[in-house]
């Protein structure tokens, strides 16, 4: 049913300027500018790689069954029933519990840590070192080595640190999405259940356990992130990673030369890319960093005219904003608007 | 005398056991002193230890050649859990980048498991040519043999390597060789001195037990009454996925004392791991599964091993009913029979190996192939998708048409007449497997039709004589499950608040609670 909700709730913002395959490449979070600049357009950045397992196929599945049961148009549009229907489950749904293009990247490695951290340590504080561990991804073993040697001198204190804290912060959640929570932990002679199992516990769909496993993370995450003198514990897996904000590592690339002044066009030269790769870049930043300044390649005459078209054709589709404003403006200029200005003042 | 102190010194040493099982030890002893080993010893006599101790004791490292990439990969987390580092395992799903990594650090294995398909990459052959083997091990040596109930032409190669690595020692392990299979697999590695170390199979302490029913339906309602009667460790047997999951969810419904899960190779790694680490924590009473499960796991108190559907040879029911009863108490192993699930294995049969029709279309494929000027396509996807093969179907194909000079490599090679007769003994060898196979399957479908003792029947082509069963023999010697008062175990249940939940596990170990 979330994910169903989140569909219908994807179809509804994009209202037909996008196909399918965006609602995937957006939960699946691919990084590219065209993905993260639709979340911001179309104000879905809290589903922004929110679901990186889901499947093109599940998608298309889930789209016509909803289409079946009349909650989508055979255009992905919602009808009527769907809008109620999204109204309705709003309390349920709990969509503002994502926050995907904050912490998608983030997310999927405090999870793995924190799972594996929690049967590390228990095992280890019964002296049972045989165990298989639960997430075997070169990357998190290789931390939990490094982390361990440093922690275990006082592994018993550190267990009942993460035991305060997810105590305290269990209780932000209804019963049913702790005791799914807790049910995922495994630890000393204690195996945490599949997805499949969960799915069976609580009686919701197989394809909602990754979610509301990961609305939860994200619930959690941003409590820590903003509190973590009162989350020492939880914190302190994460605090070697920086909460990386610019998507690609090229983009951060361009980003440090904006910062020496360059242009864009010598930023294209020292690099060797094509300009409008760094126009791409460009949009990225603007996206993620208000203090862009949008100015600087947009008159603000020109804004208004963008903005002005947009409203009057009641689309984000660049093609049609393209052909109805001043020629002289570019594809770039329109993105850059609506990346920054428009979207900002949208929500004002 | 010193000499096997210092045996089961290493033995606790490495692996944390005071002594050895039985004919763990003599076979270990031979394969120090440099002997070739076949050592045929029931599922769940610990096969394994007899060259896991070896590799820690060789100078140099032990490959083992294991058919089953999932199983390979279970042990070696399993090692890994126990400490023994030193271990890989080598498999065409590996990420081409750690593979050649890892071909790079080859020397610093102990234990290298490989896939047979694997093998056959000149490459790895390369690398492995440039260190130390002391030992090499065939695992489930049957494959060798096309009598054997898995036969896996790749098995067939092993000789050459074994040259070319030259002539390690050789342990042959298998569970389930008959007499010819034995016979087979001596031939076949060509190294008569080879020490036979064969133990018996039969269970003393497995009672056996058929019921004919009707159908399914009438299948679950016996289900039902065992576990409304017992509850202990438990495994069910299918034939398919599908029905795996099926059963179990409707045996949750009604049994909601049970803690049930299913089980199958379709599932993801981490998920299987999962299950099967929940069974052996006794977090689980009942497993429904296909022969996927089982291999590798060593849980002692399994009380009771179900056929929902029976399996397509002896071979396979003795490896499964063998996971029944290692602690050596009682325990027993029912089969439920109707007529109708004899078609389900002969549709199997002929679903691994290719139809005539469907030959016709890949060797019309191949030849169009080759007209284009392509080559054979190297993913499994791909190959799936110009042959509509599926990768065991492929990998049998791909053996016979390199064996007929059809293909080498990826390359195609044509000649017309070559082809025409190619066709026609890969047409014939194809229609001998499968009149192989049913021949196995008769062997199944009359032992569960046999009015005589099921035990000395289902013995009779692996050993001479059966020792005298502990407890109840069989249904056709009088055992009924109205006699049967096994221990029930009790299920530690971990009802509670998800606050006492968390502090269970979190704090586990503290005084206070």
């Amino acid at each position: 049913m979330l994910l169903e909700g989140i569909l219908l709730k994807c179809c509804y913002n994009f209202q037909n300027e996008r196909t399918p395959s965006a609602v995937y490449h957006l939960l699946n979070g691919k990084k590219s500018i065209q993905t993260v600049q639709d979340s911001h357009i179309y104000d879905l950045k809290s589903f922004y790689g929110i679901y990186k397992q889901i499947s093109k196929r599940m998608i298309d599945e889930k789209l016509n069954l909803l289409v079946k049961h009349h909650l989508l148009t055979k255009e992905f549009i919602p009808t009527a029933d769907g809008v109620k229907w999204l109204l309705k489950n709003d309390d349920l749904l709990l969509f503002e519990g994502f926050n995907g293009i904050k912490y998608h990247t983030i997310a999927p490695v405090f999870s793995d840590r924190l799972l594996l951290l929690i049967q590390t340590l228990t095992n280890s504080k019964m002296q049972h070192l045989s165990f298989i561990p639960i997430i075997d991804t070169p990357p998190v073993l290789y931390w939990m080595k490094n982390y361990y040697r440093k922690i275990r001198s006082y592994e018993t204190a550190y267990l009942k640190g993460i035991y305060e804290e997810l105590k305290q912060l269990l209780g932000d959640f209804s019963e049913q999405d702790a005791n799914l929570f807790v049910d995922r932990l495994s630890g000393y002679r204690t195996y945490g259940k599949t997805s499949h199992q969960l799915s069976e516990s609580y009686q919701i769909n197989l394809s909602d356990v990754p979610l509301v496993w990961i609305r939860m993370i994200h619930h959690i995450l941003s409590v820590v992130y903003s509190n973590c003198m009162n989350y020492p514990a939880l914190h302190s897996i994460i605090s070697d990673i920086k909460n990386k904000i610019l998507i690609t590592h090229s983009a951060q690339q361009t980003f440090n030369l904006l910062h020496k002044n360059y242009s864009a066009e010598e930023i294209a030269h020292i690099r060797n890319l094509k300009l409008n790769t760094i126009y791409d870049h460009m949009v990225e930043i603007a996206l993620f960093d208000q203090s862009f300044p949008t100015t600087m390649y947009v008159s603000k005459e020109q804004q208004d005219e963008i903005i002005c078209t947009i409203k009057r054709m009641k689309t984000s589709a660049l093609k049609q904003i393209k052909e109805n404003v001043n020629e002289k403006i570019s594809y770039f200029q329109i993105r850059l608007v609506l990346a920054t200005v428009y979207n900002s003042k949208q929500h004002r | 005398m010193n000499k096997q102190k210092t045996l089961e010194s290493a033995l606790y040493k490495h692996f944390g056991y005071k002594t050895f099982r039985t004919g763990q030890k003599k076979i270990i002893q031979d394969i120090i002193k440099g002997n070739d080993v076949l050592g045929v010893l029931p599922t769940g006599t610990g096969k394994s230890l007899c060259y896991q101790l070896p590799a820690k004791l060789l100078q140099g490292a032990t490959i083992v050649v294991s058919p089953l990439i999932s199983l390979m990969i279970d042990q070696v987390k399993q090692l890994k859990a126990s400490q023994f580092k030193q271990v890989i395992a080598l498999n065409s799903f590996m990420d081409p980048i750690e593979r050649k990594n890892v071909y790079l650090q080859l020397h610093t294995y102990k234990l290298i498991y490989v896939s047979p398909e694997l093998l056959q990459q000149n490459d790895l052959i390369v690398q492995l040519k440039k260190i130390q083997v002391s030992l090499f091990v065939i695992d489930e040596a049957h494959c060798i043999s096309q009598w054997g109930h898995e036969f896996r032409p790749d098995y067939l190669k092993l000789g050459e390597i074994i040259q070319t690595l030259h002539n390690p020692t050789i342990l042959a392990l298998s569970a389930t060789a008959n007499h010819d299979v034995q016979n087979d697999i001596v031939t076949f590695i060509g190294r008569p001195k080879m020490i036979k170390h064969i133990y018996p199979m039969d269970r003393t302490n497995i009672t056996f037990s058929i019921k004919e029913i009707t159908n399914d339906r009438e299948k679950v309602e016996v289900l039902e009454k065992l576990f409304n009667r017992y509850h202990f460790p438990a495994l069910i047997y299918f034939s398919s996925r599908q029905s795996t999951e099926t059963i179990s969810s409707i045996l949750k419904s009604k049994l909601p004392n049970q803690r049930i899960a299913f089980y199958h190779g379709g599932m993801e790694q981490v998920d299987r791991i999962a299950i099967q680490q929940q069974f052996m924590n006794n977090q689980l009473d009942i497993i429904c599964c296909t022969s996927a499960f089982g291999m590798g796991i060593n849980k002692k108190n399994i009380r009771l091993v179900v056929h929902f559907h029976f399996p397509p040879q002896i071979e396979s029911y003795i490896q499964e009913i063998g996971r029944a009863g290692r602690d050596g108490k009682s325990s027993v192993a029912i089969l439920l029979y109707s007529k109708k699930d004899d078609f389900l294995p002969t549709k199997l049969i002929k679903k691994e190996l290719p139809a005539t029709e469907h030959l016709h279309y890949v060797f019309r494929k191949l030849q169009q192939l080759y007209r284009e000027g392509e080559q054979i396509p190297k993913t499994i996807e791909q190959l799936e998708n110009i042959f509509q093969l599926g990768e065991i179907q492929w990998r049998f194909l791909r053996y016979q048409l390199e064996k007929h000079a059809i293909i080498e490599g990826n390359k195609i090679y044509f000649n017309e007449d070559n082809w025409k007769v190619s066709f026609k003994l890969i047409q014939d060898f194809i229609d001998e497997r499968i009149s192989i196979k049913e021949r196995k399957l008769h062997e199944m479908i009359d032992w569960i039709n046999e009015k005589n003792c099921l035990r000395k029947s289902l013995y009779k082509s692996f050993q001479d004589s059966i020792n005298e069963p502990i407890y109840e023999c069989c249904s056709n010697c009088g055992f009924s499950f109205i006699d049967w008062k096994p221990e029930n175990t009790e299920s530690d249940k971990s009802f509670g608040t998800w606050q006492e939940k968390l502090q269970t596990l979190l704090l586990i170990g503290d005084s206070n609670d």
